[in-house]
């Protein structure tokens, strides 16, 4: 095991380095460079200012010494100063990132609520209605477009039905609230964000854990628990869900870029304060720094989640460790 | 395929499918209004005779504007997951046959890539370039393609082992034929389940890039970009979101269920 989880762990420091240089190379190939940008729109900037300016962030060195002193750099957490405000890349980043892990936490949290039961319930009535119309629900869920749904559901409960904010994580008077006022100000907020968000992702989960039960109810050892006579609530929910679940741990890791990039554009929609709402808005101002701290952290995050993941599958089942 | 039929969720998907393809052949032809001409006077028009789904803010036509969108939405479907599977299959067939270094190197970038969300990846290329239908055609396609090549690559290294194989080797066949003759057959099922898929895929990205402006420019009608107009609209004018909304919906889910029908249909074990 611990072998296994050294091996494993090893496997991780190409693809750090991977990360880091693909996000280097995607920022430094696309045409224009910072020193363009951050003059294009002041005609009296000479070239020899422009220059100044190249040789300040190191722009005129050759690429592969400039990566390696972003490298060096980043290992510090130093992703540079914004060139909108100035402020430090990972400064904008660490105020982000809780808004966003609490959104993908809460609806990560729901998507498990619900489609391990709905996966089960489909097998046990495999091809039956109760199957038919759990699959159609959830491959309308995964083929809606969220910024859609987002915008239809907010016109319906935020404009027509006045029930739920528009958009924000907090309003207005937020603090002016007492602490119970503050939690339902943030739940009113998180409602809309959060169905969507699970409602969308349902789809992988379900269908894996449906396959993954219908291929462990054919197991032998299934039969044997039947024919011993045992329960048949014991036999679906003591043998045979414990080992159908276990894949759901690898599917679940995968689903993480998913759930944080799928954000990008449903976060700008509801003006919420997350990672992905910073991404696009770094983005569309060719805010090199603050993009490419949020490529790096956003890929870092997914590789960790991917390693947590491999890590508990081993540890819940122990076969995995000797290939 | 008649286990293809069978099912009547892909059944649908497909018909559905093939409607779409008809209209966006006919699409000249069943469209009343040229989609880009406009009619100030009449405009945001509700749905009504003559207009079948009301007007936009220029006043042009949104059953005409819908209908052309079907070519731009299944084209850049298409050409993407085209791009997908050529980049996909080659990668996971080398990787798989070839194994050790090679092996090795080509799946770490594919460990590299799938720790992006894609649609990051595509906004940085996209944002950098000229917006346009080739760019974004070609950003989905060659952006897609780790999940494909890993799933190539497992397929290959359990048939690599197989007797049949080993036979062939015998025989004395050349690398190539062994690869593309022998083996891409056996796993080509999983490729066509995964461009299925695929192309419901990249529709959806399509639109959430129309959508903000980064997709097919005006005057080139795409539901993505209609909705956008409909967005700004959505009190006054309901149908201007109802329906490219629907459409993208309706289509998406029809290649998803096709995609589920084939992966039944090719996987016995599935049924």
């Amino acid at each position: 095991m611990i072998n296994y989880f050294f091996r494993r762990l090893l496997l991780t420091i190409p693809v750090l380095l991977g990360i880091t240089l693909l996000t280097f190379l995607v920022m430094h190939l696309t045409p224009g460079s910072p020193a363009d940008t951050m003059t294009d729109m002041n005609l009296k900037v000479s070239a020899q200012a422009k220059s100044r300016l190249a040789e300040l962030y190191g722009l005129n060195k050759p690429l592969h010494v400039q990566y390696v002193r972003w490298l060096g750099r980043i290992v510090r957490l130093d992703f540079g100063n914004s060139f909108r405000d100035e402020r430090p890349a990972i400064r904008k980043i660490a105020e982000r990132l809780p808004a966003t892990l609490l959104l993908n936490i809460l609806s990560m949290g729901l998507i498990l609520f619900i489609a391990i039961p709905l996966g089960v319930l489909a097998a046990l009535y495999q091809k039956k209605l109760f199957d038919t119309v759990a699959t159609i629900g959830v491959y309308i869920g995964f083929s809606i477009p969220a910024f859609w749904l987002a915008l239809m559901l907010m016109i319906l409960f935020g404009l027509k039905l006045g029930w739920l904010p528009l958009s924000g994580l907090h309003s207005i008077n937020y603090d002016d609230l007492s602490l119970p006022g503050k939690c339902l100000d943030l739940a009113r907020h998180l409602v809309l964000p959060v169905f969507i968000s699970a409602f969308t992702g349902l789809a992988g989960l379900t269908r894996y854990t449906r396959s993954s039960m219908i291929d462990v109810l054919k197991q032998d050892y299934i039969r044997m628990a039947y024919a011993k006579g045992l329960p048949r609530r014991r036999i679906l929910f003591h043998h045979a869900l414990k080992n159908a679940l276990l894949p759901v741990i690898t599917i679940f890791g995968l689903s993480l870029p998913g759930l944080i990039g799928g954000g990008f554009i449903f976060e700008t929609i509801f003006a919420y304060p997350g990672m992905g709402r910073l991404g696009y808005d770094a983005i569309m101002a060719r805010d090199y720094p603050v993009v490419m701290a949020v490529g790096v952290i956003v890929a870092f995050l997914t590789l960790a989640g991917n390693l947590i993941a491999d890590m508990s599958y081993a540890i819940a089942d122990p076969r995995i460790t000797l290939k | 395929m008649l286990r293809l039929l069978k099912q009547k969720s892909a059944l649908a998907g497909l018909i559905i499918i093939l409607a779409l393809i008809g209209g966006g052949i006919c699409a000249q032809i069943l469209s009343p209004c040229d989609p880009a001409q406009q009619h100030v006077v009449k405009r945001l028009q509700s749905p009504q005779a003559g207009y079948l789904m009301g007007t936009d803010d220029l006043g042009r036509d949104v059953l005409s504007r819908m209908l052309h969108g079907i070519r731009v939405s299944l084209g850049v479907g298409i050409v993407a997951v085209g791009i997908m599977v050529i980049i996909g299959t080659l990668l996971g067939l080398t990787a798989g046959y070839c194994g050790g270094l090679i092996d090795s190197i080509i799946m770490r970038f594919v460990d590299i890539v799938l720790c992006f969300p894609t649609f990051f990846l595509i906004l940085i290329v996209i944002a950098f370039l000229e917006p346009s239908l080739y760019t974004v055609m070609g950003v989905i396609g060659i952006t897609s393609w780790p999940g494909l090549a890993r799933l190539v690559r497992a397929e290959v290294l359990s048939l690599r082992e197989r007797d049949y194989i080993a036979a062939a080797k015998m025989l004395g066949l050349g690398r190539a034929r062994l690869i593309f003759v022998h083996i891409l057959p056996n796993v080509i099922s999983p490729i066509i389940v995964a461009a299925t898929l695929g192309v419901g895929d990249a529709i959806l990205t399509e639109s959430g890039l129309s959508f903000l402006g980064l997709g097919v420019q005006p005057p080139v009608a795409s539901w993505g970009q209609m909705l956008t107009t409909g967005k700004e609209y959505i009190h006054i004018a309901w149908w201007l979101s109802l329906f490219p909304g629907c459409a993208i919906l309706i289509t998406v889910l029809a290649f998803n269920l096709l995609g589920e029908g084939l992966r039944n249909a090719l996987d016995p074990k599935q049924l």
